[in-house]
């Protein structure tokens, strides 16, 4: 075997261009297939953190049947926003942080104009634990602050829809759950361009809690608890403990229920991922085929002594799939490599990113994980010998006289 | 004793509808220790006949008798292992492994062997000593593209007889080699014939190699011709057209 795998590594050096070039395909293969993954596995955490961190929380709690209802953001699907009902979420394990909540539909008012928009009440200090990149999304003026307890923050489209500026007050006209038409007035202490990733509507505002509780009626009650989790991972684990604790009347979902889409999203990126990185694979290894197609017709007399000196066809074939592996190694590491400088490169500073049609950046911090960098290698060495395989059976199946007489 | 021994040997290469007879009917034995020409014009199944006997290839009809051993239908392995333990082949073309330097195309043969090897220190030492015999010794580090003609063919001999075969086949070994390198490599070969009691058979098309024979067997369009064989130059050398 090593006396194979010596004639290997010197016939892999022996027509130098050729082997360069397939080692070029293999190497572009495999940083496209790293730089690609990297660039979305950034992209992805960046969309992900923007949602568990900037929208939903990590697990919500609502009453049964509220997210089927979501759309119409029931009132009267209500729960207790006390330390009786929320210190028991909070004491579940890996549970970090507890904020209650209540999405709601309503009109804000200045002077002669009014616009519908959408509002959630938040509590203002729990919030900034649950969802921190709400308060960092907010560039003029400030979050919401306990200290300030009529002051909200809206959407930018919202307020010049309004001709309102940060420190101009504001009316809030609803329903409350009874149906009745409620009104309160506001003060604007901050604005923020969007919503977050994916939001729909672009005219929101938050408010705080115990002023939206009196607007809409509903004193010590919420309609959503929002759960901060630490470590992130362990989210399927605290919600099967706290189903038990808050008991059936109630539905406790993970983000990934609340916000479907982002799984979608992340599904449909790594598909096409997939279909780019297999390209370039297939790519580099039709390059490994044809190399090796040339190489055997190249030595069929070299086979043929081979064989005449006693070597055996399995022999001849490992010697092949031998050269081929090496070319999918070296390739395969130094594209790793390649790809694992590029990923590290941008991973410090990041990548500043605009969605189409967003008006905020988003940063991408690029980075791959060490089962992916194994899986990668084994494939480019493994799919090297398998690109190899016809060729080298057919070397191997070389009858020894006709190989002899071989002039190539 | 008879260590090739052929029995109505034939061989049919089809090519398409059409059939090439390479040999008709050859029966020839060969002695341990021999030293045997084969002597013919291009064409006339020299080739052929040492492929046969070589296990390298595989004839038509009729018998093959190797150390008394049949050399019937065996599988591709069977066979690579009794060239690789029992038969060392020189070639026209030195068909040297172009990656390989000369000590490590020498030793090949037996890197390459099924089962139990011998220690690398021992194999190295007789690489050496061997390729000390053909005079190789300033050249053991040289790739095959660093030597003559004639010293490519000294590495082929000693591949050749690295494995302690029973016998060499040699086909048309000094055909890409000027005169004066030719007899040298015939001088070598002879000697090692005696000093070491190698059996070669050696084919050539070239008459003037007849001066050093021993044995010459004449074959021409496939078949022995029976009054040209058994002039021995050397009534040592038992020979007979059977
Ligand atoms: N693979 C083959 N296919 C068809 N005909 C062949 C093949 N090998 C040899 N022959 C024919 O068999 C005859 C003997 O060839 P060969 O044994 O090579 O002769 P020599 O070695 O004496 O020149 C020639 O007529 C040659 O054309
Ligand atoms: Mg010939």
């Amino acid at each position: 075997m090593f006396a194979l795998i010596r004639i290997a590594l010197r016939n892999v050096t022996r027509n130098r261009r050729r082997s360069l070039i397939t080692l070029s395909a293999v190497f572009l293969a495999l940083t496209v297939m790293v730089g690609v993954r990297g660039l979305l596995n950034g992209l992805q955490a960046t969309i992900r953190e923007g949602v568990v961190y900037g929208q939903t929380g990590a697990v919500q709690v609502h009453r049964k049947g509220f997210l089927k209802a979501m759309q119409g953001a029931p009132l009267d699907l209500d729960l207790p926003a006390d330390e009786a009902f929320l210190g028991k979420i909070r004491a579940v394990p890996h549970v970090t942080a507890v904020a209650a909540r209540i999405p709601f539909g309503g009109m804000v008012n200045h002077g002669d104009q009014t616009v519908f928009s959408l509002f959630t009440a938040l509590d203002p200090v729990a919030e900034s634990k649950v969802c921190p990149q709400r308060y960092e999304r907010v560039k003029v003026g400030r979050p919401l602050d306990p200290a300030d307890p009529t002051g909200g923050d809206f959407t930018t489209p919202l307020l010049s829809r309004l001709g309102v500026k940060v420190g101009d007050g504001v009316a809030i006209l609803t329903n409350d759950r009874d149906g009745v038409l409620n009104a309160v007035d506001m003060k604007v202490i901050g604005s923020f361009p969007e919503p977050g990733l994916f939001a729909a509507d672009k005219k929101v505002g938050f408010i705080p809690l115990p002023l939206a509780q009196e607007l809409l009626r509903m004193p010590g009650r919420a309609t959503e608890v929002a759960i901060a989790v630490d470590p992130l991972d362990r989210i399927d684990e605290v919600v099967a403990a706290l189903r038990p604790v808050v008991g059936p009347e109630y539905e406790v979902s993970s983000w990934h229920d609340v916000a479907g889409y982002v799984d979608e999203i992340v599904k449909n990126q790594n598909l096409v991922l997939n279909l780019i990185s297999n390209i370039f694979l297939f790519m580099a290894l039709l390059g490994i085929l044809n190399t090796m197609l040339m190489s055997v017709r190249e030595r069929t007399r070299e086979i043929g002594t081979m064989m005449a000196v006693g070597v055996r066809r399995r022999q001849i074939l490992a010697l092949f799939l031998l050269e081929a592996s090496l070319l999918g190694l070296v390739g395969g590491a130094l594209g790793l490599a390649a790809g694992y400088g590029i990923i590290h490169h941008y991973a410090g500073e990041g990548i500043v990113m605009r969605a189409v049609g967003s008006t905020t950046d988003i940063v991408i911090h690029p980075f791959i994980t060490a089962p992916f960098v194994a899986r990668t290698f084994v494939v480019s060495i493994v799919g090297a010998a398998v690109a190899a395989l016809l060729p080298s059976f057919f070397a191997s199946r070389l009858r020894p006289v006709e190989a002899l007489g071989s002039v190539a | 004793m008879n260590l090739v021994e052929l029995r109505g040997i034939t061989k049919d290469y089809r090519l398409g509808r059409t059939t090439v007879t390479a040999l008709r009917g050859v029966d020839l034995v060969i002695q341990k220790g021999e030293f045997t020409v084969v002597m013919g014009p291009s064409g006339s199944g020299k080739s052929t006949l040492l492929n046969i006997i070589g296990c390298l290839d595989q004839p038509t009809a009729g018998s093959y008798l190797l150390d008394g051993v049949p050399v019937g239908e065996r599988d591709f392995d069977k066979l690579a292992e009794v060239r690789n333990r029992k038969i060392g082949f020189i070639f026209q073309l030195f068909n040297l492994i172009p990656v390989l330097d000369v000590i490590e195309n020498i030793e090949f043969p037996c890197l390459m062997r099924k089962g139990e090897r011998e220690p690398a220190s021992s194999l190295r030492r007789r690489v050496e000593e061997l390729a000390g015999d053909v005079g190789l010794t300033p050249f053991l580090k040289h790739k095959p593209d660093e030597l003559s003609g004639g010293q490519r063919q000294r590495v082929a001999i000693a591949r050749a007889l690295i494995t302690r075969p029973e016998l060499v086949l040699a086909d048309e070994p000094t055909a890409n080699l000027d005169s004066a390198t030719s007899e040298q490599i015939i001088e070598l070969m002879l000697k090692l014939n005696q000093e070491k009691g190698v059996t070669f058979v050696f084919s050539t098309h070239d008459p003037r190699v007849m001066h050093h024979a021993r044995r010459v067997v004449h074959i021409a369009d496939g078949k022995i011709a029976p009054q040209a064989d058994g002039e021995a130059r050397s009534p040592g050398a038992v020979t007979r057209a059977v």
